[in-house]
């Protein structure tokens, strides 16, 4: 177990900037989740640490040993890939033992690591078959327990789950952030899925275009997002460019986009006639009564029901809002909003984040 | 538009037709191996041909054995790193190699056996023993023949798998002994069988480069057509037409069992 320090990471494969200044520092026992899409720089970023790749400059230090010139044999990592890798000619039992017999663990030790990870990972009776006679999920849980018999100072996971099924995954989830929290590995995690990113981590890195836009505590990223791309990417989102038409002292101001004005409480310092990136979260939109508080009106364009929320689409002033409605809302009303009704929405000034616009906005 | 029946029809004679076409002949030359008099069916059954010569054939079969064995040893020795390198790697000239690779393959015999005798005749290289150099003959006909399926089983297997072993701990030379090799190893092993097929039953690269005296079966048994006898003829054939099925036959039990157990 040790902590990770990476220190102004670059690798450019050609023209392309893969990974743009990553600086990045996980504590030890933390799980860190690099989140984004694909492209960003996460996976090179992973395989940097992980001594795969070369970085063209800067530095990673595992428990304090820088690893400059460490090849990926030496760093003492474990790594579950996304496809599992799992060396087909090899029993269960001897995937996971591989690691330990490199260490010249003596035999008898070696069962009992490998029992011992089995029974963790639910696969006990799966050790004497070969990696082909297993399912996808059992495959994984083999990856997982292949990396941690070892004993790694670092755990790197590069969207492990990835090829699983929904069902399975969301179950899979909690058993292995269960198991890190349990086992205390300073893990680093892959994902470009938001919700496994949410479910997992003790702190979530935002990247776009090789670099972190906003790494902290999940909450903290999800309710104070510090720049448009990561308030667009994370959650369900109206995004929008508009203009300023004026703001006051106390820092609220009104945007206006189409025919529509909003009221807004700003995040970054704005003055009349900036061009700002806006994005609101589609569910701190809800239905309102006529005239209330920071209500507008609208006319429904499509109303769709979804297991969290109703989907409610509005035309505001000739922009379309999406507000992600819950059932509890509509109490009251004798049934949803239909196409063509007219309707309040109202939407609270201080979850209008308004942004200023950027030349090289991220891509959302 | 043909009807589906009738379709299936046509392409059901047509296949048939090219079996019968393929098998008719190697009948024959088994039923001529038997028979007492030249006649299409022997009206007199005997075996007599397949001992007649038995010491120049017992002796060819040696002689071929003695060719192709070193020849698939060397030309695995060549093609384990060759495949390794133009599966793993880039590097320049690497599809100037991929041509070459597959040249021997391609080149139409006679055009390759006198190419290569009359290099060896000319200058330094006659001093090597033609038996030296019939086998290096050889190891360039084989080498395409173990180094193509090399490196696609290369190619196609998760490169990952190197990946994760290198971080558990093995270094890129223990990866390669412990991974790469069992992963590919019964593809090495159907390449090697097959190029000792191909090596077999080589006929003109190996008529312009035996040496005196010394015939592989696949050129004794065009040398027993001076007995003009074609009982006898046929019969060596049937010897060597016997070898190679057996050859190939491993060869194919061994790539049905890889291509099942994975």
């Amino acid at each position: 177990m040790a902590q990770v320090e990476i220190r102004s990471l670059e690798k450019s494969y050609g023209a392309v900037k893969s990974v743009d200044g990553v600086s990045l520092d996980v504590a030890d026992g933390e799980l860190v989740t690099l989140l984004g899409s694909s492209g960003c720089g996460k996976t090179t970023t992973l395989r940097i640490v992980a001594g795969l790749i070369g970085e063209d400059s800067g530095t990673v230090a595992i428990g304090g040993k820088p690893m400059q010139g460490v090849p990926s044999w030496r760093r003492n990592i474990g790594i579950v890939f996304q496809h599992y890798a799992l060396f087909p000619h090899m029993t269960v039992r001897d995937n996971i033992a591989y690691g330990l017999r490199l260490r010249k663990w003596k035999a008898d030790r070696i069962k009992a690591q490998v029992d011992r990870l089995a029974q963790i990972v639910e696969i006990g009776e799966l050790l004497p078959r070969y990696p082909r006679e297993l399912s996808g999920g059992q495959q994984q849980r083999v990856a997982v327990a292949r990396a941690l018999a070892i004993d790694p100072a670092v755990l790197l996971m590069d969207e492990p789950l990835s090829g699983l099924d929904a069902s399975l995954r969301e179950r899979v989830q909690y058993e292995l952030r269960a198991l890190q929290q349990a086992s205390g590995t300073t893990t680093i995690y892959v994902t470009h899925d938001q919700q496994e990113a949410f479910a997992l981590s003790d702190r979530v890195a935002v990247m776009n275009r090789g670099r972190i836009e906003q790494v902290g505590p999940v909450a903290e990223v999800y309710n104070e997002p510090a720049s448009a791309f990561t308030a667009g990417f994370i959650g369900s989102n109206n995004r929008l460019a508009a203009t300023v038409v004026g703001v006051d002292s106390a820092g609220t101001g009104v945007i206006a986009q189409a025919g529509a004005k909003l009221t807004f409480a700003s995040r970054d310092a704005v003055q009349a006639g900036d061009a700002v990136d806006v994005v609101i979260r589609a569910n701190r939109i809800g239905l309102a009564e006529p005239d209330g508080p920071h209500a507008y009106p609208g006319r429904v364009v499509t109303c769709s029901f979804s297991p969290t929320a109703w989907r409610v689409m509005v035309d505001v002033g000739g922009l379309t809002l999406r507000a992600d409605v819950s059932e509890a809302e509509f109490a009251g009303r004798p049934r949803p909003p239909q196409p063509g009704e007219e309707v309040w929405i109202s939407v609270q000034p201080e979850n209008v984040w308004v942004f200023k616009s950027e030349q090289n906005r991220g891509d959302v | 538009m043909l009807p589906a029946s009738g379709f299936r029809r046509l392409t059901r004679a047509g296949t048939i037709l090219c079996a019968v076409v393929i098998i008719l002949p190697l009948v024959a030359m088994v039923l001529f191996s038997l028979s007492g008099h030249v006649e299409a069916i022997p009206s007199e059954w005997t075996t007599k041909w397949y001992t007649f010569n038995s010491s120049d054939v017992l002796a060819s079969i040696l002689h071929s054995l003695e060719i192709s064995v070193p020849a698939v040893a060397i030309a695995l020795l060549v093609a384990m790193p060759l495949s390794f390198a133009m599966a793993r790697w880039d590097f320049g000239g690497k599809r100037l190699i991929n041509q070459m690779i597959l040249l021997p393959m391609l080149l139409p015999g006679t055009a390759l056996g006198l190419a290569l005798v009359e290099l060896y005749n000319t200058g330094v290289l006659s001093k090597i023993p033609a038996l030296a150099f019939l086998i290096a003959a050889h190891v360039v006909i084989v080498l395409p023949v173990i180094a193509r399926p090399v490196i696609a089983a290369l190619e196609q297997m998760d490169a990952e798998l190197e990946t994760a072993s290198m971080s558990l701990g093995a270094s890129p030379a223990r990866t390669v002994r412990k991974i790469t090799v069992p992963v590919i190893f019964p593809t090495v092993v159907v390449g090697s069988i097959f190029g000792l097929a191909r090596s077999i039953t080589d006929f003109a690269i190996t008529l312009f480069l035996v040496p005196v005296g010394f015939l592989p079966m696949s050129i004794e048994i065009y040398n027993s057509t001076n007995y003009s006898i074609p009982q006898l003829t046929s019969a060596n054939a049937v010897i060597l037409l016997a070898m190679s099925l057996l050859v190939v036959g491993v060869g194919e039990v061994v790539a049905r069992r890889v291509s099942r157990g994975g």
